[in-house]
């Protein structure tokens, strides 16, 4: 039976960090997308955006957030995706993040989900749900994780593409 | 390396369906794993996703209970709820999948296959933004109250049909 849930490339932050992590030349030869993401902010800023095709355009979410105590839900017309641990979070200490992207090589828009955590050794920590949507009909063939204001990955930080077949 | 995680079946429907369901579903595997991809209504909204499973035919009995918790466009508080003794389960209840804002969901069959516990099934949804009342996230863990092997599973919005292009996939996960 075929192989159906492949490493597709993995990036790993090296010292002095990096601006952004993008995954580019994606194949087409798969049904999904799923990035799993180890990361954290050299600064305060630690909101991620997304980018697929370096496209910064057309993008809306809805966010479930708990924060330890409350939860709270948000939406906006951007490519926000989560948040990760900034440098104001207990040292050494990396978020986990994960995107699912259906059917991203179709022409239909690109529906996508976050599952998320902002790790913290303090009362106060963080959890996601996020429901997303890219309304573009192109195939994905790049994806890109940034921060839009002054943060930068930390060293240490991976991400991993995988591909999954459905036959 | 052993290959851990298998497809075993698809359906892309080629006509508008009113459920979908997956049979004779080997127990082979540890756990399952039920993909949404671009599942939409025919016609309408929908008011919840639905699902039932059984060995040999599915379980119509009020064997299912869930807790649910999310968010949607209409408030911006988040909610939680609990049903018990229902006829299904579910995998999306305050989200509503439309003709335009599509659904997505990974539903987790957790150790499907043994014959001695009642069967968790854990539930991730999201709708896509858009909608002004029904888009939104979801996660619901479902209990099945039986302790037969689960070989056959349904999954059907409340009322009414899904559309033309919705695709669920079936993987199997073995843990070696």
């Amino acid at each position: 039976m075929a192989n159906t849930y492949e490493a597709i490339a993995t990036v790993t932050v090296g010292s002095g960090g990096a601006a952004d992590i993008t995954f580019s030349s994606i194949p087409a030869t798969y049904t999904d997308l799923i990035v799993k993401l180890s990361g954290r902010s050299t600064t305060s800023d630690a909101d991620m955006y997304i980018a697929f095709n370096s496209n910064t355009s057309n993008y809306s979410r809805r966010v479930l957030r708990g924060n330890g105590s409350a939860a709270s839900s948000t939406s906006g017309s951007d490519r926000y995706v989560g948040t990760i641990d900034s440098s104001g979070e207990t040292a050494s200490t990396f978020g986990n993040w994960e995107i699912y992207v259906p059917n991203y090589a179709g022409s239909n828009n690109k529906s996508y989900s976050i599952d998320s955590v902002e790790e913290n050794n303090a009362t106060q920590a963080f959890q996601y749900f996020i429901a997303g949507l890219w309304s573009n009909t192109s195939a994905i063939t790049s994806l890109k994780l940034e921060f839009i204001a002054a943060g930068t990955f930390a060293q240490y930080s991976t991400a991993t593409l995988y591909g999954i077949k459905n036959s | 390396m052993p290959i851990t995680y298998e497809p075993i079946a698809t359906t892309t429907l080629g006509s508008a369906a009113a459920d979908v369901t997956f049979s004779s579903i080997s127990g082979s595997y540890t756990d399952l794993i039920l993909s949404f991809s671009n599942v939409k209504m025919a016609s309408g909204t929908d008011t919840a996703i639905n699902f039932q499973v059984g060995n040999g035919s599915v379980d119509t009995g009020s064997n299912y209970s869930f807790t649910i918790m999310g968010a949607r466009s209409a408030s911006s508080t988040p909610f939680s709820n609990r049903l018990d003794n229902t006829t299904t389960g579910r995998s999306n209840w305050y989200t509503s999948i439309t003709t335009s804002q599509a659904g997505i969901s990974l539903m987790h069959f957790m150790n499907y296959s043994n014959t001695t516990t009642y069967k968790t099934i854990l539930t991730n949804s999201r709708v896509d933004p858009g909608d002004a009342n029904y888009s939104g996230v979801e996660t619901i863990v479902n209990l099945w109250r039986s302790t037969s092997a689960i070989n056959t599973i349904k999954v059907m919005p409340n009322s009414g049909n899904f559309a033309t292009g919705s695709m669920f996939t079936l993987y199997g996960i073995k843990s070696a």
